[in-house]
């Protein structure tokens, strides 16, 4: 007799109902965390082509279109970081580092 | 002609790592001496191929050589399927 | 629930790559037609004889160079593109917002063939980059798709890692279906995957601009230096030709011009005369080389000569150049294109078993629920739709009348009317729980389709058999090849119980 029939049908419900919710919550946590990935890495891409638009000035059409090749080959490696790494959030902590970085160093030396 | 000989190059390649494999050395069992000859095989003939593509056309060679491979490549996975096939058939 | 690498990664792939597979699915398809886009158009025009050799004669260059005039005078920006191996014909066009179309030539006499009015391959590559909703929506949703495939390839690739070199051509066909369709999946994936991620990532560079402009979004970061107005590009935009009003001058003989370009672009062949009214600017063609250039040599209209020319140097450039070549393969070479032809046909079979796979996984669990099932629908229309679509847009190429007025948009209305029927057909069959005879009907009317394009080619009398038929052959065999691979497929499906 298979082990499930022996418990009560009640208690078997409920063991369900809570791998559900905690399936569905882990779903979000991660849909959360691809949104934070996702977020982190476009701001880092766009810092990228606006160090070269400020480095270079906005009529270097070359410099920009090659700022933009290499943000377009970062982006999915950065979101890839973000959402993957996930041992104490260090790949959203990575990214968080390059793009305040980014910033800043965009601020100060343009 | 040379495209031709590259992809039976990149087939010849890609038989053999097939072959090197355990689930097919169990079906199609390997002596010592092609085991060695098939692992030359293997890592030689695309290097070949290579330079095949390069000679043939130096600009867009290397295209040729992946994509040829890559077609050699699902040739020889479906023709492997159909000879695993046959052979477990008869077994 | 574990919360392991690869089954986070494995979530990630799964829904990326679901979501976005559905559209991409489309521009991969597409795409692969867009390829043979010239030899599409051929087909679709009959009318025009292509027994010619590729270097036009002084008097065919008038009478395209007139012809171009008469289309300006008609407020339409047109150029001339010149006769190539591949297209070997003048052809005059203009951009209609979706393709360029226009009047075909002789290279031999100028005169204008009689074609019937069509988008030809023009429409797929429309399709494929735009989705026929213009540069702005069309092109940014396509980049960002872009860029979720390659965050699926990316996954896909930490999900398989391990198992790649010793599974690089394991295909069980005869196996338990889910095992069948994972090893198709795996084996286009992993084989082309280095033409995958190129042309994933140089499409997404193309067009980079729309997802990652080049200015600040906050006020805190603008510069001293005010935002660049918009350049516009040398070549093929919608812009609107001077009023006929103005006084043209007359042009100069184009045969010399095309000549001297040749020389100082040191290009055994030219492909582009753009013509504004103080100047004539004639581009190198695109299949010299694997790098895209637009170098171009200026002309004076008034006596021919030469202003300037422009040629990119540099490394960037040429690796920009590089970027462009790749992904629009305007190679001369057949065989290559056939590769990439075929390697885009297996890029398509990868996006289109993720598919399966999507479904064939979630179905025990899941296969009850209403999004579940909008989901098979979905997949039923791309699927099973778009190619029933496309045979349909050749069908209506050879049935509808030469005459008729819009011909050309009606041909396009045939292909999105099959369409939208083919997915509201799956998704009602998919919510009523009988999506096995969805997919089985539609797989019938597909097989009947495709089988039937060269039965439909013959009867109609388009053209003849024996002279310059390569181009009919051609597409009518790969016609009844796509014919015989669903009739295969509805074959396969009727045997299993629903």
């Amino acid at each position: 007799m298979p082990d499930t029939a022996r418990k009560p049908f009640a208690r078997h419900t409920a063991a369900a109902v809570s791998r559900q919710s905690e399936k569905r919550r882990a779903v979000y946590r991660r849909m959360a965390w691809l949104a934070a990935a996702t977020v982190l890495a476009y701001l880092m891409a766009h810092f990228l082509v606006m160090h070269a638009v400020l480095g270079n000035g906005p009529e270097n059409r070359l410099a920009t279109t090659m700022a933009e090749a290499v943000a377009i080959a970062l982006l999915p490696l950065l979101i890839l970081l973000g959402y993957g790494a996930r041992t104490h959030a260090w790949g959203l902590w990575v990214l968080l580092v390059l793009c305040g970085g980014m910033a800043l160093y965009n601020r100060i030396a343009p | 002609m040379i495209a031709l000989c590259v992809f039976l190059a990149w087939a010849s390649a890609f038989w053999a790592h097939e072959h090197l494999q355990p689930r097919t050395s169990k079906l199609l069992p390997l002596t010592t001496v092609s085991k060695r000859l098939y692992q030359c095989v293997r890592a030689c003939a695309p290097a070949l191929a290579l330079l095949l593509c390069l000679y043939r056309d130096f600009e867009e060679g290397v295209l040729y050589w992946l994509s040829l491979g890559a077609v050699a490549g699902l040739a020889v996975s479906l023709l492997m399927a159909a000879l695993k096939h046959k052979q477990s058939g008869r077994l | 629930m574990r919360e392991t690498f690869r089954v986070h990664m494995g979530w990630l792939h799964s829904w990326v790559g679901f979501l976005a597979g559905l559209v991409l699915t489309c521009i991969f398809a597409t795409g692969t037609l867009s390829v043979f886009d010239k030899e599409i158009t051929q087909w679709m025009q009959p009318e025009v004889t292509l027994d010619h050799p590729p270097d036009p004669t002084p008097l065919a260059l008038q009478r395209a160079a007139e012809t171009t005039m008469a289309e300006q005078e008609k407020d339409l920006f047109a150029f001339i593109t010149l006769p190539s191996l591949r297209d070997p014909v003048i052809r005059v066009l203009h951009y209609d917002g979706h393709e360029f179309i226009g009047p075909v030539l002789d290279p031999v006499d100028g005169h204008i063939f009689p074609a019937r009015a069509t988008a030809g391959g023009q429409f797929f590559y429309d399709f494929h980059f735009a989705l026929r909703n213009g540069p702005v929506v069309g092109c940014t949703i396509v980049t960002l798709l872009g860029v979720c495939l390659l965050v699926a390839v990316g996954s896909g690739i930490a999900i398989h890692i391990k198992a790649m070199w010793p599974d690089l051509i394991l295909f069980r066909p005869f196996g338990p279906r889910p095992r069948a369709w994972l090893d198709a999946h795996l084996v286009t994936g992993v084989l082309f995957l280095p033409f995958l991620i190129m042309m994933a990532y140089t499409g997404t560079v193309i067009r980079a601009r729309g997802i990652l402009p080049p200015h600040p979004f906050l006020p805190a970061q603008q510069t001293e230096a005010p935002p660049p107005a918009a350049a516009s590009p040398p070549a093929k935009t919608n812009v609107s030709a001077p009023p006929a009003s103005a006084v043209r001058p007359p042009t100069p003989p184009l045969g010399p011009l095309i000549a001297q370009a040749q020389q100082i672009l040191q290009a055994e062949r030219c492909e582009l005369i753009l013509f504004s009214p103080t100047q004539i600017r004639i581009f190198r063609s695109d299949d010299a080389s694997l790098f895209l250039t637009r170098d171009l040599v200026t002309f004076s209209r008034a006596d021919g000569h030469v202003i300037s020319s422009f040629i990119q140097k540099g490394a960037a450039a040429r690796t920009l150049e590089l970027l462009h070549g790749l992904h629009y393969a305007r190679f001369s070479s057949a065989l290559l294109r056939w590769l990439y032809f075929l390697s885009g046909l297996a890029c398509t079979v990868l996006m289109g078993s993720g598919l399966v796979l999507f479904l064939m996984k979630r179905r025990k669990a899941s296969g009850q629920k209403i999004l579940f099932r909008t989901a098979e629908g979905l997949t039923i229309g791309v699927l099973v739709g778009l190619p029933l679509a496309i045979t349909g847009l050749f069908w209506a190429n050879r049935l509808l009348p030469l005459s008729m007025d819009a011909r050309m948009e009606a041909e396009i209305q045939v292909f999105f009317m099959l369409w939208a029927f083919s997915a509201l057909h799956g998704l009602i069959c998919a919510l009523r729980n009988t999506a096995y005879s969805g997919w089985r009907a539609q797989l019938a009317v597909l097989v009947f389709m495709a089988l039937g394009l060269p039965v439909v080619d013959g009867l109609t009398h388009s053209h003849g058999w024996l002279q310059d038929a390569g181009r009919y052959y051609t597409l009518d065999a790969l016609a009844m090849l796509s014919g015989l691979a669903a009739l295969i497929v509805f074959r396969k499906l009727r045997r299993q119980p629903s």
